[in-house]
């Protein structure tokens, strides 16, 4: 048998990736699970890899402390004893200090480093450094400028401290916990002491503190990580490689994306990390084998482990109080050591601490929600279960390997069954349901599996793969993959590793991968387990197709949409074609073939397939079911990209009613719903309401993925069109720089979101007349657009009109005219005439010709446009009004004077009711109209006017003042030649 | 009849200084081909290209494909002809892939190349311009491709041709 060529390609490159032999031995371990061929092949590759291949990857070990070093005698008043260590920021030596006579720790900062710049701040921080006076903080005797034989350096002379480090402590004097607790109180008392002095650490960890023989931790090096890194470069530099890794894990999320400004709860943050290990001798995110630039984005926004998953005793307040100091959100975590210390004392006298979520009516309606998804999980596996582990939640095995296995499996079940109903409680009728979370029965239920897995001979794995895949299903998705990896392991043991549990093990794997972002582990067990289960079980297997269609699910993920669509309509036909098929299996494969066109742009297919889909999910699951509601979310999304708008509106609203309830707020499809609920609103125009969603959804994901993740970037440039469409133009262009900001910093960004914050950029530019700028972003985000979706393809299509709108302020009126009409070529074709867009593209088209002053061919697009939109959104609308306001002044121009006056006076109306009157564009309306009364001679309306446009200024809380003078005046020029006009 | 291109001078100029350079590189007196042969083999194969060629690297892309297929196209007919007779080799160093100064018949690196391409075709492509001496940067910009992604897969193709050349002399 050949081996697949991806896997040994992906494997070789993982395992060159990893320097440490006995690292790398596990890795590949992992990966080749026993296939000793595949082994075989990446090892006699990986002899023959060069080994220049560290260098490459910048993976350096530790610096090693040089040998050859020659110290010099005597720096200044010290007399050098030693060395104590070496590291990228300079050297530490023991040295004997003259008056008074005492042993120092004299850190010599590597001059290399110092920029004026920093000379200038290093002195400032060497006093504040030198005013804290704490235990736990090493003193700071003198700091300042010192000769060295070759130059100038400055040094800092420490308190010379004995002791181990922390980490060593923690190994070598297996602390309880409390002792572990009340050392690391101590720890934060002098972190809280340095705070309320000005200084923050910025580099804590257990490196950097001591633990004296009588337990007295001391920190060493406050605030120095400030004084030795330059402002604008912040990050850890080449040149300290080792001591990045060392430093990395404890870094928080804003200062590994560089952020400049950190404040004391970035010093929480690495308290935290010190807890966590402390606590449990892991980091909270693992970096092992990581490269830099990896575990900088890991930290950024990888969901931390919690406490209690990697040790049972350590659940709940620990647990809590750890998490709340590793938000990724700054703005979450902690506000003062002080808090963070009171709430361990708190649970150190069994108090209930603060960290805890606010309210038992919280938890409550937390529970409840939460509950809802859980119940509907846990009748799957009743069914699952009563059945005989082969239907149901596992209808993915085939019938007749059922009847097969059918005898063992019901004694098995039997077996199962009594481990649930005891871990869930049906075994003590008497006992109350406690409401604390609804994971804590799944928690349970983990253990009781483990504990009986004896007796449960191999069913335990289909036991952990449905606790697994019910949290899964609530959104628990670090705690659904470490229960399946162990079912994985289990499996494979009892049933091999193409048996068919296994396989049902990896499919919930890989959709849980695909759920944590982990696309590339997602994609590649997806190809082995369905190349293993075409070639055990068959290609018509039910569990075949299933891992078929995951496959293009995550095809679809990474963007390999040819590839998802191929493998999707596979499924599809061999689905249509089994008489006896699971018809649950053809409604899914439906959705995701939908799913999967209409990103592809075969919208009407997409529809049809969707709503099939629907129809079936509606009818045998109800209204209230993830499916269901999965089905009608992508149906609005799809009406949405048809162009449907209200229709869309409508759909979204119930979607995320639905969301809601089955799994609350938190959930990251619920996010991603408002935001495009948000974009359908600002298609219908009703930009407050979209902005007032866009808000809601950036909150969300913040707290959900960190400040400077894709996700809140996206929001963000969406934000600022919205934020621009209600002419806060300044907070629009802040909003869309700062997110082309994060995403040049992260470099795996996909090209469209780039092309989106370009875009909202050059919108913001353009109003604002910084024209220059506003064409080179639109260029950029076009280039990028064609490149993805090509040219015929709504996203193109708009941000076209956005080019022409550029081409347009800057004067090139024959160039923006014909992109105008290619765009509304573009959409008649594509979404018909009747078609809202394709309204707005007449309208838009039309506007350009007025200023081309072509009002013959302008009155044919304005008109096309407004009857569009009377069809469409109806006579009152404000862009109705608006296009009939257009129309008003093409008569005008054109010398209609009393057809311009009708279609004014209508739009006016219209857009006083629409806008209120206050609105800038109802004033210019005003304008207009006042002139035209003029014109016309019609005084009197016009004097009616005037007066109620004064008045209404006199009255408003913030008149406008010019608005109002240019009544004033008018009115009076009209009554001065009042006498001429009475005969009218 | 080979057609006969328009003759572009400075074309032909900088294939020229490019196939020499590189037929000059390592200890290889032995060619039994002169660089202004292959260079001419080479002239008539790229200029076929010659309107898609829009930048240097791809235009030292093609010509290294070009160079090599001469090369080996000589070195298969040479050896069907002395067939029994050792070889005068024609060899190719790749500075990275074999201890220094030892030259390889350029025949067992196309062996090699091939199997390498049976499995990992863009590998294979991407070897075969580092054996002609481009650089990463070269590659990358030539075939569309990031740095990092060519560095990555030329580390395979050279883990893999490494290989497959040694176990070419490890008696069997």
């Amino acid at each position: 048998m050949t081996l697949p060529s991806d896997w040994v390609e992906s494997i070789f490159h993982g395992a060159r990736e990893i320097s440490d032999p006995r690292l790398r031995r596990k890795y590949l371990d992992d990966r080749c699970q026993g296939n000793e061929e595949l082994r075989d092949e990446v090892e006699s590759l990986l002899r023959f890899d060069s080994d220049d291949s560290i260098l490459e990857h910048g993976l350096a070990g530790a610096t090693p402390m040089d040998e050859d070093f020659v110290y010099p005698d005597r720096i200044g008043q010290y007399r050098i004893l030693g060395i104590l260590g070496s590291g990228g920021m300079g050297v530490v030596y023991e040295a004997l200090q003259e008056k008074p006579r005492r042993k120092v720790a004299l850190k010599v900062l590597r001059p290399a480093l110092m920029t004026e710049k920093l000379l200038r701040r290093f002195e400032f921080e060497a006093e504040a450094l030198g005013s804290l006076h704490h235990p736990g903080i090493a003193q700071i005797h003198a700091a300042g400028m010192i000769d060295t034989p070759t130059l100038r350096q400055p040094y800092f002379a420490m308190e010379r401290i004995y002791g181990h480090s922390l980490a060593t402590y923690a190994k070598d004097s297996t602390p309880s916990i409390r002792e572990k607790l009340e050392l690391f109180l101590k720890i934060s008392d002098a972190v809280h002491h340095a705070h309320q002095n000005g200084v923050i650490h910025r580099d804590l960890k257990p490196d950097n503190i001591l633990v004296d023989p009588e337990g007295q931790p001391k920190i060493l090096d406050f605030g120095i990580a400030r004084v030795a890194r330059e402002e604008k470069d912040p990050a850890p530099r080449g040149t300290e490689l080792g001591e990045v890794i060392g430093t990395l894990g404890y870094m928080s999320p804003e200062q590994a994306g560089g952020e400049l400004e950190v404040d004391i709860r970035t010093d929480i943050y690495s308290l935290g990390v010190i807890l966590f290990e402390l606590l449990s001798g892991q980091l909270p995110i693992d970096l092992a084998g990581e490269s830099t630039p990896n575990a900088i984005r890991l930290i950024q926004e990888k969901e931390p482990r919690r406490l209690g998953s990697l040790d049972r005793s350590l659940k709940g307040d620990l647990t809590v109080i750890a998490a709340k100091a590793l938000e990724k959100s700054r703005g979450r975590r902690y506000v003062a050591v002080s808090e963070l210390a009171a709430d361990i004392r708190r649970h150190l006298s069994f108090q209930p601490i603060e960290a805890q979520p606010p309210s038992s009516r919280y938890l409550l309606k937390k529970f409840i929600r939460r509950n809802r998804a859980l119940m509907l999980t846990l009748s799957t596996i009743v069914i699952g279960l009563g059945i005989g582990a082969s239907f149901g939640i596992s209808g993915l095995l085939s019938a007749r390997r059922a009847r097969d296995e059918a005898v063992s499996q019901r004694q098995m079940t039997r077996a199962a069954i009594e481990v649930l109903g005891r871990a869930f409680g049906y075994d003590n009728p008497g006992h109350p349901v406690p409401v604390v979370a609804a994971r804590s029965y799944l928690d349970h239920a983990a253990r009781e599996v483990r504990r009986r897995s004896q007796e449960l001979a191999g069913m335990d794995a289909t036991l952990l793969r449905i606790i697994g895949a019910t949290y899964r299903g609530m959104g628990l998705l670090e705690d659904a993959v470490s229960q399946l990896e162990q079912a994985s392991e289990v499996s494979r043991r009892t049933f091999g590793r193409e048996g068919a549990e296994t396989l049902l093990i990896d499919f919930e794997l890989i959709r849980a991968y695909q759920s944590q972002q982990r696309f590339e582990e997602a994609h590649e067990l997806a190809q082995l387990a369905s190349g293993a289960s075409t070639q055990v079980h068959g290609s018509d297997d039910e569990l075949t197709l299933s891992l078929i269609e995951a496959e293009s699910e995550v095809l679809f993920k990474i963007g390999e949409l040819s590839q998802a669509e191929e493998r999707a309509r596979h499924v599809l036909a061999k689905r249509q074609n089994k008489g006896d098929g699971d018809p649950a299996g053809l409604a899914s494969t439906k959705l995701t073939l939908g799913t999967i066109l209409g990103r592809r742009g075969a919208l009407d297919e997409a529809h049809e397939l969707v709503m099939e889909s629907l129809r079936w999910n509606r009818a045998n699951l109800g209204e209230v079911d993830p499916s269901t509601n999965r089905c009608r979310g992508t149906l609005a999304h799809l009406n949405r990209n048809l162009g449907l708008f209200s229709e869309a509106e409508r759909l979204y609203g119930e979607f995320l009613e639905i969301e809601q309830e089955l799994y609350g707020k938190e959930h990251p499809r619920y996010a991603t719903a408002l935001l495009e609920r948000a974009d359908v609103l600002n298609q219908l125009r009703r930009h407050t309401e979209a902005e007032a969603l866009s808000r809601e959804a950036l909150n969300i994901l913040e707290e959900l993925h960190g400040p400077e993740s894709f996700e809140t970037v996206d929001c963000l440039a969406t934000l600022a069109g919205y934020v621009l469409a209600v002419g806060k133009h300044r907070e629009a262009e802040m909003l869309s720089r700062r997110a082309i900001k994060v995403l040049d910093k992260v470099q795996t960004a996909a090209p469209t979101q780039r092309a989106h914050c370009l875009n909202a950029l050059s919108a913001a530019l353009v109003v604002q007349g910084k024209t220059k700028e506003a064409e080179a972003r639109i260029d950029q985000s076009l280039e990028i657009a064609l490149d993805v979706y090509g040219d015929f393809h709504p996203e193109t299509l708009t941000l076209r009109q956005n080019h022409a709108r550029v081409l347009t302020e800057t004067g090139r009126y024959e160039d923006a005219l014909l992109v105008r009409e290619d765009v509304l070529d573009a959409f008649a074709e594509m979404f018909g005439e009747e078609n809202i867009r394709t309204s707005r593209a007449h309208y838009e088209l039309g506007r350009l010709l007025v200023t081309m002053k072509d009002y013959d061919n302008a009155t044919n697009h304005i008109e096309a446009a407004v009857h569009g939109f009377e069809a469409r959104l109806g006579e009152e609308h404000k862009e109705t009004a608006v296009a009939h306001y257009v129309l008003g002044f093409i008569r005008k121009e054109q010398g209609e004077l009393p057809e311009a006056l009708e279609l004014t006076e209508k739009a006016f109306r219209r857009l006083s009711i629409a806008l209120g009157e206050d609105h800038l564009d109802v004033l210019d309306a005003a304008v207009v109209l006042a002139r035209l009364y003029e014109q016309l001679g019609y005084d009197k309306e016009c004097e009616t006017l005037l007066q109620d446009q004064i008045a209404a200024q006199r009255d408003a809380l913030s008149p406008n003042r010019q608005h109002l003078r240019w009544a004033e005046a008018f009115l009076e020029t009209i009554q001065s030649q009042a006498p001429a006009s009475v005969a009218r | 009849m080979v057609p006969s291109p328009q003759f572009d001078d400075s074309l032909y100029q900088e294939l020229r200084s490019y196939v020499v350079r590189m037929m000059d590189r390592g200890e290889r007196k032995n060619h039994t081909l002169q660089p202004t042969e292959v260079v001419h083999e080479v002239f008539l194969r790229v200029a076929k290209h010659q309107e898609r060629l829009n930048d240097r690297n791809h235009l030292q892309a093609v010509a290294a494909r070009a160079a090599h297929h001469v090369l080996v196209d000589h070195a298969r007919s040479r050896k069907a002809q002395k067939r029994g007779e050792p070889d005068k080799r024609l060899t190719l160093v790749d500075a990275h892939a074999v201890r220094a100064g030892t030259p390889l018949d350029i025949l067992v690196i196309e062996d090699a190349l091939q199997k390498l391409g049976e499995r990992w075709p863009r590998q294979r492509e991407i070897a075969l311009l580092r054996l002609w001496e481009m650089t990463v940067k070269e590659i990358g910009s030539a075939l569309g491709l990031e740095e990092t992604a060519v560095r990555r897969q030329w580390a395979l193709a050279r883990a893999f041709l490494r290989r497959e050349l040694n176990r070419e002399g490890d008696p069997r």
